[in-house]
């Protein structure tokens, strides 16, 4: 009998409990969706008090998965209406086109949330209430409304409203592939998804990111609204799956490579948020914030993409200290930067950039689209040469208060040694396939002074100027024939710079050029002595002589580099964003005077080759500078070298003026296309053996008697 | 404290007793509720719709269970039925299910499938009551309905001008009454809270998201054979919260007996 009692209590005090803490009720019923009477927050009935009626209904179910009861939004969604981006396109994805109305139709769990989040449905247009049937149009539970509603109409006003068009919103209806890969020349991307069923459907504790049938199970379901948010379940706010913080939520599916150790995933630093975007970003620090900082799964001013703003503004993000806008600080600013005079065209030039364009540089895949092409896709984002799932500020490349590395080597040129520049894609004519992206072999570069025809895509740029390659070269400025430069002279921008097909200059093959594809004892062309002395070169380029590389950013940066500006081309006061302690050329400060060959020039620290070569410096390096006859005469720099001095046909950056149609000359190597006076050069066995016959000039009579044949072609 | 044993039976066999007597003529009992489907005058009683004493059937279902208790109809089991699924769903009745017998019990009536035939064919008539006076009886229409009737037709139909004019404002109110929709397929219950589901499998495949049962019950609620039925939820004597529900569902507190949402 004891028992029995026993057993009698424990029944009692089991009905008791039952009574007092009713299961599972801390968890809808006090979350905004508990639409009843008894719900804490604004949208709700005023005399309803079920809960689940709202949705849900156990008999006579309208689409009956899961047992639904709320009238269907019967929105058309169609193409144009959904997300959509040639990022997926690219990737082979099959973007859908409608969201399904049927239990078995990719979309349709979505359409259920939506059938109160797109606005067009009442909330409270259940199809039965309690075995009344409804009349279709009037919700039978005619009283649900507050904050965010219009007639009872969820409405734009409130932060759950969603519309109609859906083209800001994360894609839904769409199957989740993670095999998808993209194929560079070299190297191969995927499209970063996760790949493991377990982590995409973990086990419980419920809730749980989760795909959706009706197709392919765990792995290759479909994404729909449900995948992210539970509407049981609101323990991570926003009826989230999973926290938002640190991306949690986000990274369960996009594993992007690199992620882990990039500045933006790492960085402890206090994030400021200066709103704007309906929707704060998460967290106290970078690291918090994670993909939120820059991305918003709804309604987010950038498309596609998914960004808080559009395009660049998602990097300065408005006046945030934290982030990259002229409030930050000097090493993080560069909306102060690139908004200079001479810049690369971020700010000015928008709805061009689309993922992977360096795979389609003439557009047009998917229609449309944009390309790299000067002639109609001319841009310049800070995607092209950033890559921010990836990007570093370590390394840095240049300590604080400095133009240039401490040391230099041959692998200066490497991305390697710059963070801000890891995993960013690029082209090369030289890297051979499978090879390593840090060596462009000059054997697989076309013949000297001759355009680059075929550029290997690579993922991930190993050597720096691969990135500048994609905009400034042939890639994207079209086929130029025979000149580096003659298609594109129509192109200058509103500063009167011409562009210059880079990959034709900095060719190893040429016989002089600047060390951006390797060192100068690697250019196979180069009479020796290929590498100027140690002389000729002031620090850090005095050492390596011959096997030093550097970055195209060793002379094209920001005109406060060392003190105010963020370092890197971003934008600049000075023309070509030439940077250093000198940053004119050809001419002086004024833009208007040619520098010339006497001591004052010689020794002017704003003249830019003097940051690296020391032109004059007590004594002059060569013997044809220090020529009595040439400095009396007061000949200007570039009557003897090309104006643009990437690299040329001839040795030590000679520029030729004989034959017109020769390419080495035309116009802007041959400044104004009537400065240079050299019809013929060679080059001496050292900086002071030079005599008169190494130079065929109109100075120098007869030709006859000079280099003749044995000048370089 | 002692008692003997067969006090302890008495004891428990009274309040059965009482219970069974406050489930007919108790407030909120099915007398005069609409599963009374007895009429002023008729010579069917109030229980007779489903039980009987004597005689009862001892048809045992697809699941090994026989019908009761004491069952005065037979067993609907010439019909297959589409059973609810959703891709969400842990435990899946599977096609070609057959609700288990308890529920079968319910579904003879409320399937809307195997409608009077005018004799006793099919057997499980829905018409075809076992024992009525030591004898089958089949409710017919011959003799006119209801105003003649020694049963209630109206209890079920709102018109006898086809006889899938059953009666409107039950639960199901689309002018097609409370059965259920027949398709080609089978007797469709895909818009109908699972049955015949288990319930300890859906509770151990998403953890978190069901209460626990406690033997064969969750909270106040029946579980048979660990599996959810129409019982579960609904106890056809019982009209206090409407809809025969075990437990009123203000607040969702049925459902949320056993979701944890």
């Amino acid at each position: 009998m004891k028992n029995f009692i026993k057993i009698s209590v424990l029944f009692v005090m089991l009905g008791i409990s039952a009574i007092c803490f009713p299961a599972g009720g801390q968890f809808i019923s006090n979350t905004k969706h508990n639409l009843s009477k008894s719900g804490s927050y604004s949208i709700k009935s005023g005399a309803e008090t079920e809960i689940c009626v709202f949705c849900h209904i156990p008999h006579g179910a309208k689409a009956a998965i899961p047992l639904w009861s709320q009238e269907m939004t019967t929105s058309s969604y169609t193409a144009g209406q959904l997300y959509d981006s040639d990022y997926l396109y690219r990737f082979g994805y099959t973007l859908p086109t409608t969201l399904g109305s049927l239990p078995n139709e990719a979309g349709y769990i979505s359409r259920l949330c939506l059938s109160c989040h797109d606005g067009t449905v009442a909330l409270g247009s259940v199809t039965m209430l309690r075995g009344i049937s409804a009349t279709p149009g009037t919700p039978i539970i005619g009283d649900v409304s507050g904050t965010g509603t219009t007639a009872h109409y969820l409405s734009a006003q409130s932060s759950a409203y969603i519309g109609t068009n859906l083209k800001d919103d994360h894609p839904i209806a769409i199957q989740y592939d993670a095999t998808k890969t993209k194929s560079f020349g070299s190297g191969t991307r995927t499209i970063e998804l996760n790949n493991s069923a377990p982590s995409i459907n973990p086990s419980p504790p419920y809730p749980r990111v989760q795909l959706h049938k009706p197709s392919g199970g765990n792995v290759q379901g479909h994404v729909e609204c449900t995948s992210c948010h539970d509407p049981h379940n609101d323990t991570n706010g926003q009826f989230l799956a999973a926290a938002k913080l640190n991306g949690t939520l986000c990274t369960t599916c996009h594993q992007k490579a690199g992620w882990g150790a990039s500045i933006h995933k790492t960085s402890g630093a206090a994030i400021n948020n200066p709103g704007g975007d309906n929707m704060t970003i998460p967290g106290n620090t970078l690291a918090e914030a994670a993909c939120l900082a820059c991305h918003k799964s709804h309604s987010g001013n950038g498309t596609p993409y998914l960004l808080r703003k559009i395009e660049e503004n998602s990097c300065f993000n408005g006046t945030s200290t934290s982030c990259h806008s002229s409030s930050a600080t000097t090493t993080k600013n560069i909306e102060s930067v690139i908004t200079k005079t001479y810049k690369h065209p971020a700010t000015t030039i928008g709805g061009v950039h689309t993922n992977l364009d360096v795979l389609y540089p003439t557009g047009g895949t998917p229609a449309g689209s944009k390309g790299l092409q000067w002639s109609d896709s001319k841009h310049s984002e800070c995607v092209d040469c950033h890559n921010p799932h990836k990007a570093s500020n370590t390394p840095a490349r240049l300590a604080g208060g400095s133009w240039y590395p401490a040391s230099v080597d041959s692998t200066s040129n490497q991305t390697a040694k710059s963070g801000a520049l890891i995993g960013v894609t690029g082209i090369d004519p030289g890297v051979s396939a499978g090879g390593s992206t840090t060596v462009s072999t000059p054997a697989s570069w076309p013949a000297k002074w001759t355009q680059v025809s075929t550029y290997r895509t690579l993922e991930s740029a190993g050597l720096e100027y691969q990135i500048c390659l994609k905009c400034h070269s042939s890639y994207a400025l079209g086929n130029a024939s025979s000149t580096p430069i003659s298609t594109y002279s129509s192109l200058s921008d509103p500063t009167n710079v011409y562009f210059t097909d880079v990959a034709w200059e900095i060719n190893p093959n040429n016989m002089s050029g600047h060390s951006l594809v390797t060192g100068l004892s690697n250019f196979p062309n180069a009479s020796a002595p290929k590498a100027l002395s140690a002389a000729q070169m002031k620090s850090p380029w005095n050492t390596s002589l011959g096997t030093q590389t550097m970055y195209c950013s060793d002379c094209h940066g920001a005109d406060a580099e060392t003190s105010t500006d963020t370092k890197g081309p971003h934008g600049s006061n000075r023309k070509f964003m030439l940077k250093g302690a000198g940053q004119y050329w050809p001419k002086k400060s004024d833009y208007a005077t040619y520098w010339r060959l006497n001591i004052t020039d010689g020794a002017d620290a704003n003249m830019f080759c003097n940051n690296c070569h020391p032109v004059y410096s007590g004594a002059w390096q060569n013997n044809v500078h220090s020529s009595a006859t040439h400095v009396a005469n007061n000949y200007a720099c570039v009557e003897c070298h090309v104006v643009v001095p990437h690299g040329t046909k001839r040795s030590r950056l000679i520029g030729y003026s004989y034959n017109v149609s020769d390419t080495a000359t035309i116009k802007p190597y041959n400044d104004n296309n009537s400065m240079i006076k050299i019809q013929g050069f060679k080059k001496a066995a050292g900086p002071t053996s030079y005599i008169k016959t190494d130079c065929v000039t109109t100075c120098h009579t007869p030709n006859g008697t000079n280099c003749g044949s044995s000048c370089d072609p | 404290m002692k008692v003997g044993a067969k006090k302890k039976i008495l004891i428990v066999g009274l309040m059965i007793l009482s219970m069974l007597a406050m489930a007919v003529v108790a407030q909120g009992g099915v007398l005069n509720s609409k599963h009374d489907l007895s009429k002023a005058g008729g010579t069917i009683g109030v229980c007779s719709f489903c039980h009987t004493p004597h005689q009862a059937s001892s048809v045992v279902g697809a699941d090994g269970v026989m019908v009761k208790p004491l069952w005065n109809r037979s067993l609907q089991s010439l019909n297959t039925y589409s059973m609810y699924d959703s891709p969400t769903l842990s435990a899946h009745p599977g096609a070609g299910t057959v609700p288990s017998t308890v529920s079968l019990m319910c579904l003879g009536c409320h399937d809307g499938i195997s409608s009077y035939a005018g004799s006793e064919s099919p057997a499980q008539s829905k018409h075809v009551l076992l024992n009525i006076g030591g004898s089958k009886f089949t409710m017919n229409i011959a003799g006119g309905y209801d105003a003649d009737s020694n049963v209630n037709c109206r209890g079920c139909h709102d018109s006898m001008a086809t006889n899938q004019n059953l009666k409107m404002g039950w639960w199901y109110n689309d002018g097609l009454g409370i059965y259920e929709k027949d398709t080609a397929s089978g007797i469709d219950l895909t818009d109908d809270h699972p049955i015949s589901v288990s319930y300890t499998a859906a509770a151990t495949a998403k953890a978190g998201q069901f209460v626990a049962a406690s033997g064969q019950l969750v909270g106040t609620l029946p579980l048979y054979n660990s599996k959810v039925e129409c019982a579960t939820c609904h106890d056809p004597h019982k009209t206090t919260n409407g809809y025969f529900l075990r437990t009123t569902n203000a607040g969702s507190a049925l459902c949320l007996t056993c979701h944890i949402k």
